[in-house]
């Protein structure tokens, strides 16, 4: 398995749970906007923080597991993330424009002409989730097929 | 120059100009969120918004269409340069996070105006950067031979 798979597999495994943990945990408490109670608001901070965590600590074992094997990346390797890339970009993009929408409407909704700094933070979030997430599907997909 | 540079180039220049333009604008209003309340600023805004994409969309997808304007090379600098793209709307956001949280920190409320600003910016600046990732794609290529 080359260390793109393992990576994509790590991605997979950490932001998909974090995904499914948090929605669980929002859908338990009945709304999205997390930062509106201290207790939701701790416990998306720390389902974030084990997440990153996590990721950090996979890609720590990939790239030592790839310095010892002394692994090289050829040409399919560079051809299939440069695809991965292209095609997570726009994904993340409309997982953007979706949750700016969904937030803005649940805000005008509540007439409030101010919002939280949080929002933007959520906003950037989903962003950088989406993104490896779809990268990472892609490269497994695109590993199977090759 | 290759068809695809030269059209990036043109794509990133005019892009660059009408983005200028919109923030002189919107400075010489002195107020950011001045356009919630003028409908020609908005109007600014959405010629803005709607033409730096558009811009791109007609120079580099719709009339490189033939295969022998477009080679191999080419569509990997094209692949590549959405990495930059995201990169550029990444830190775009971060930098609007890191900005208004301290810009209103007293407050703890952002206006909702700078929602449509956030969105709108990040558009803008992706598509600048998928033009100067393709560039930059170009001159690395030259650059390694």
């Amino acid at each position: 398995m080359s260390p793109s798979q393992k990576m994509s597999w790590g991605n997979v495994i950490v932001w998909g749970t974090y995904l499914v943990v948090l929605a669980i945990v929002l859908a338990a408490n009945g709304t999205i906007l997390f930062w509106q109670e201290d207790s939701l608001k701790n416990a998306f901070f720390t389902i974030t923080g084990v997440a990153v965590a996590a990721f950090i600590i996979m890609m720590l074992f990939v790239w030592i597991g790839a310095s010892r094997a002394r692994v090289t990346i050829d040409e399919r390797d560079h051809k299939i993330m440069n695809r991965a890339n292209a095609l997570a970009g726009p994904i993340a993009m409309t997982a953007l424009a979706v949750t700016s929408l969904v937030l803005g409407l649940v805000y005008t909704e509540d007439k409030n002409s101010v919002m939280s700094p949080y929002f933007l933070m959520y906003v950037t979030l989903i962003n950088v989730v989406v993104y490896w997430l779809a990268q990472a599907i892609y490269t497994l997909v695109a590993y199977r097929r090759n | 120059m290759a068809p695809l540079q030269k059209r990036a180039l043109y794509s990133f220049v005019i892009g660059l100009v009408l983005t200028i333009v919109l923030i002189v604008v919107l400075v010489a209003q002195g107020d950011i969120t001045a356009f919630e309340r003028d409908l020609k600023l908005r109007l600014v805004m959405y010629a803005v918004l709607i033409g730096v994409p558009l811009i791109y969309l007609i120079l580099v997808n719709l009339t490189l269409r033939k295969p022998t304007q477009l080679d191999e090379r080419d569509r990997r600098i094209i692949e590549r340069s959405s990495w930059a793209q995201w990169l550029a709307v990444i830190f775009t956001l971060v930098a609007w996070t890191i900005a208004l949280t301290e810009i209103y920190r007293d407050q703890g409320q952002v206006p909702i105006a700078f929602l449509k600003l956030i969105f709108m910016s990040t558009l803008i600046i992706g598509t600048l950067a998928q033009s100067l990732g393709i560039l930059v794609g170009y001159w690395e290529m030259n650059r390694n031979g």
